[in-house]
Parts: C-alpha cells; structure tokens; sequence
C-alpha cells in the first residue's frame, strides 16, 4: 500500500485558512465564538470542525491584533440571562480580510491550474 | 437528567490558566457557554448525556493544552507592584478626575434615581449624625472639668430603693468623715435649674441657680472669672447668702 500523508495536509491547510474563515463569517455580522463553530462545520458540510481548543484561542489572537473586536451581550431572551461574548469586525479587519481572501484566490486558482492541468 | 455545571467544571480543569483572573473568569464564561450549547444540541439530538460530556470535555485537548494556546496569545499575566498598577501619584489623580466625571455624568443621565439616592443617603446620614449626637453628648462627651473622671454623683435612698435628697446634718457629717474622697461637696438644687430673678440696677434678669456648699467649686477645679470663691465661713449657718 502507497504511504499517504492526507491527513498531515488536512492539517497544514486548516492551519492555513481558520483565520480567513473566522473572519469571513464575523463580517457578515457580529457572531459568538458557538455560532462561528457551528457555521464553519454546517457549511463546510462537516469537512472543516473547529474545537474549542483551536477556535477561542484564535479568536484571541484576532482580537489581539486589532482585527475583531469582542463584546458582552446579555441575552435577555432565552438562556435565562445568560451573556455571550460576540466578536465583530474592525476596519482593520475588513482591510485584512480582503487582502486574505485575494491570496487565497490566487493560491487555489495556481494549485488547480498544477494538479488539473488542462489538456492542450 | 443532571446538566453538567459547565463552568465549575472549566474552572477546575483550567485552574493553571495563568491570565489576568478577570480575563480568566471570562473565557471560562464564554467557554462554557460554547459547551452547554453543544451538549443541549447532542443531548436533544439523542445522545448519551456522560459521552456527550466526555466528548465535549475532550475539546479541551490533553491537560494544559487548551491553557498554553491561549497563554501563547495573550501572554502569561504577572500582578504588578502596586505602584506600577495604579502609575504612581500623577496617575491616580487623573484617575481620580476620570472616576467624578464618570459618576457626574452617570448622575446626571438618571435625575430620577439619582435624587431618590441622595435623599436616602441624607435621612440616612442625618439619622445617623442625630443618634450619635446625643449618644455622645449624654455618654461620652467629657464633663469640662480637670480629671472629669475623678467626679462621683451619689445621693441618699429611702428603704424602698427610691433616690432622696441627703439632709444638710448628714452630708455634713460624711464629708467630715469621709476617708473615700478627696472632697465631699453638696449641691442643694443638683439639677441647677432653680429659678432666680436677679434685681438691682438696671433691667431685673432672670437667671438660674443653685445652693451649694462651700468647697464646691474648689471641688470641680474651678475658679470665678470675677472675684473669689466661697470661704468656708460663709457656709455657716444663719450667716449671710454669698453670689457667685
């Protein structure tokens, strides 16, 4: 059987683009860090599955380097009261964002044109 | 079904999460939140309560791994002296100034509650500067008098236990032998609130007085602004009345 290291890339590219999804989901509108984990998972179809281990920390660091900003909101509704944190987007990292998913773009577009070449 | 008490169960695993504790007990609070949803999520869903617990738990990585990621993002807190915390006596004042104008304006965003606070405050402080007033006037208020505490009262009973005047013949007779006290005087109005209208020229002027014996201002360690005190020959009887 031919050795196969699928799940060291699987890593390495999760590695590589968490933060450009934490981002693309907090700039349709502020999100708490379940929301943002949940909305990674459904619409990745299950592919992409964030823990709490690798998602707060990020959300950390986002909030760290100026590009999110958190803020506690009571939820009078439902949750008895309970408060949430809920991340939003700064001007600064509305300008990251775009510069990411431009990146990202391109990096994707290159991968296929080499591991789909098209017949000549 | 037992619901797990998420952040009792967070702070204990994360007990060596060395941030500022107040940034501590926020991230256990978001945290748990994250994972009292999901559990709801699994548990209504149909699963095992106890593996959805364990699973959630897990999410944490292996002991210490969930606290060194976020210590590698925020950075391990150390408390800093009090002096670099509060930035020396020039930071304090301005924090100061920050702190009035901060309550100011919060007075002024609720006239309402603001007036119904400070009215409270003032029954409550006048109520208070009252009762201890007069605490202090009747108990601890020193008498002005040199040694106030040196000063005894004492008056004669009848045998039910009631408090009576001392006669003349027998306050005489204990102050002449009285080993006890320095000084033994009477006062034959104690209450110092007789009556007295005093005439001659001028306008008559309405005073109060007291009958006392002669020591007795000797006693209390004073002397009249005016003239001088009793002598004990005037405390005779049948001689002259003596004013101070």
């Amino acid at each position: 059987m031919v050795p196969t290291d699928n799940e060291g890339l699987d890593r390495e590219l999760k590695k590589g683009s968490t933060e450009l999804l934490i981002l693309s989901l907090i700039e349709e509108k502020p999100r708490h860090g379940y929301e943002v984990g949940r909305l990674i998972e459904q619409r990745s179809e299950g592919v992409v599955q964030l823990h709490v281990a690798s998602l707060y920390p990020l959300l950390y660091r986002l909030e760290k380097r100026g590009w999110i900003a958190g803020k506690w909101v009571e939820n009078e509704g439902t949750g008895g009261g309970r408060r949430r944190r809920y991340y939003e987007m700064t001007e600064d990292g509305r300008k990251v964002l775009a510069a990411q998913r431009d990146t990202w773009s391109r990096f994707v577009i290159a991968v296929d044109r080499i591991t789909n070449p098209k017949p000549a | 079904m037992m619901v797990p008490d998420w952040k009792t169960l967070l702070k204990e695993r994360l007990a060596g999460l060395e941030v500022h504790p107040a940034r501590a007990m926020e991230i256990i609070e978001e945290v748990a939140a994250d994972l009292e949803d999901k559990y709801t999520r699994r548990v209504d869903r149909g699963e095992d309560p106890e593996a959805a617990k364990a699973d959630l738990l897990a999410e944490l990585g292996a002991p210490g791994e969930f606290e060194q990621r976020v210590l590698a993002e925020l950075g391990q807190f150390t408390p800093r002296p009090p002096e670099q915390e509060f930035g020396g006596p020039g930071k304090v004042l301005e924090n100061l100034g920050q702190d009035l104008r901060y309550g100011f304006r919060m007075l002024r965003k609720s006239p309402w509650f603001s007036l119904v606070a400070m009215m409270t405050l003032a029954l409550g402080i006048g109520a208070s500067t009252a009762v201890f007033s007069a605490v202090y006037g009747v108990l601890w208020k020193p008498l002005p008098f040199p040694e106030p505490n040196r000063l005894v009262f004492f008056w004669g009973t009848f045998s039910g236990g009631q408090s009576a005047a001392t006669s003349p013949p027998d306050f005489l007779d204990y102050r002449a032998r009285t080993t006890t006290f320095e000084a033994l005087e009477a006062s034959f109005a104690h209450s110092g609130r007789v009556p007295t209208t005093l005439t001659g020229s001028g306008e008559p002027a309405r005073l109060h007085s007291a009958a006392v014996s002669a020591g007795y201002f000797k006693m209390l360690g004073v002397q009249p602004i005016l003239g001088r005190n009793f002598s004990s020959a005037e405390e005779r009887d049948g001689g002259n009345g003596v004013v101070i």
